[in-house]
């Protein structure tokens, strides 16, 4: 039976357009078991401590969606304020910001320009939003750490 | 013989595409806002609220919901001719399989009824035009390839899909305003059913 039997039509054409006209930095792919779940890569946005990096998400949409927020995930680990340890993301639009006219497309970019445009001042992981308002130099430093890039 | 303009379909795919479903809208219905979502989707979003309120998927403005729930939003008229349009237009070159509504066959349908506001099968044309039911929609039902042939222009298409509907039964054509309900346009069955209506 094909996975994507009984699948909305409106997941359907988000994950043809996705494929289709894939956004610059972003991919998703849809798992071959599970219509649902998406491996998706990032880029490291350019000119932002994360530029370089490739980072793995997972994404799933609930039964409910779209009125309901798809679940993100970072699985690559990541040293960002808004980000904790078990990759779980702090995003208004994935908890009561959520609205139906949003898409994975949308969500994935808003992921991106959370990693150019970190928010220490709504933080998830408290020692690193503390790291990076004392000193933002040493917090960066420690991004690539985690990176594996220094 | 006027050809289908890719510039239309570009236009249908972006402009008149629900946020919700993200497919072509169907019955569209207006927030306050001015927003647009198919009956359908603005149900869900309905169901999902616990407050009387909703929230417009695409501006966030609050709206209550109106008493009569979902049919208390109204239907965007406007927006319905058009699509109705585009429809028609598309059906003159491109056969595909449509749903007569007579007959609810997905079929090959080869006329249209501006009654109706629906397409019809070979079959279900020929009763429509000799059947003593169908009497005043007699004069409104055409052969696609005739109308093809005739060229009709947008105008002339565009005036025959224009007449507003009434606003609680959406299949009937508006006779009268309603004073009582804001000069809502309804149809003949609605002076029976509701003590509401007053003509003006």
């Amino acid at each position: 039976m094909s996975t994507s039997a009984g699948l909305p039509r409106r997941i359907l054409k988000e994950t043809q357009r996705l494929m289709a006209e894939p956004v610059a930095g972003i991919s998703a792919i849809p798992a071959e078991d599970n219509a649902r779940y998406f491996h998706v890569e990032i880029t490291g946005p350019k000119d932002s401590p994360f530029e370089g990096g490739i980072f793995k998400l997972e994404l799933f949409l609930p039964e409910e969606y779209p009125m309901a927020a798809p679940k993100v995930r970072f699985v690559t680990k990541i040293y960002h304020p808004n980000i904790d340890k078990l990759g779980r993301i702090c995003l208004d639009i994935l908890k009561d910001k959520w609205s139906p006219a949003l898409q994975i497309r949308t969500v994935l970019l808003s992921i991106q320009a959370l990693l150019s445009a970190p928010n220490p001042d709504d933080p998830l992981a408290n020692d690193v939003a503390e790291q990076w308002k004392v000193n933002e130099l040493a917090a960066i430093n420690k991004v690539l750490t985690v990176l594996d890039m220094i | 013989m006027a050809t289908w303009n890719p510039f239309i379909e570009d236009l249908t795919e972006n402009f008149f595409m629900c946020s919700v479903c993200l497919d072509q809208f169907n019955e569209p219905k207006q927030l306050p806002c001015l927003h647009r979502y198919c009956n359908d989707c603005l149900r869900t979003v309905i169901q999902a609220s616990h407050d009387g309120t909703i929230e417009c998927p695409l501006c966030k403005q609050r709206c209550c919901i109106p008493e009569d729930g979902l049919d208390g939003f109204k239907t965007d008229f406007h927006m319905k001719s058009m699509l109705e349009f585009i429809e028609l237009r598309k059906s003159f070159e491109k056969k595909d399989l449509k749903q007569c509504v007579s007959c609810s066959k997905d079929v090959v349908c080869s006329a249209y009824c501006f009654k109706c506001r629906d397409f019809l099968c070979d079959e279900c044309y020929k009763v429509h035009i000799s059947n003593k039911m169908f009497t005043d929609h007699q004069p409104s039902t055409l052969k696609l390839e005739n109308m093809a042939a005739k060229n009709l222009t947008m105008e002339e298409i565009a005036a025959m899909t224009e007449d507003p509907r009434c606003h609680f039964h959406i299949k009937e054509p508006a006779k009268l305003c309603c004073g009582t309900c804001q000069n809502e346009p309804v149809c003949l069955v609605c002076t029976h059913v509701s003590t509401k209506v007053t003509i003006s």
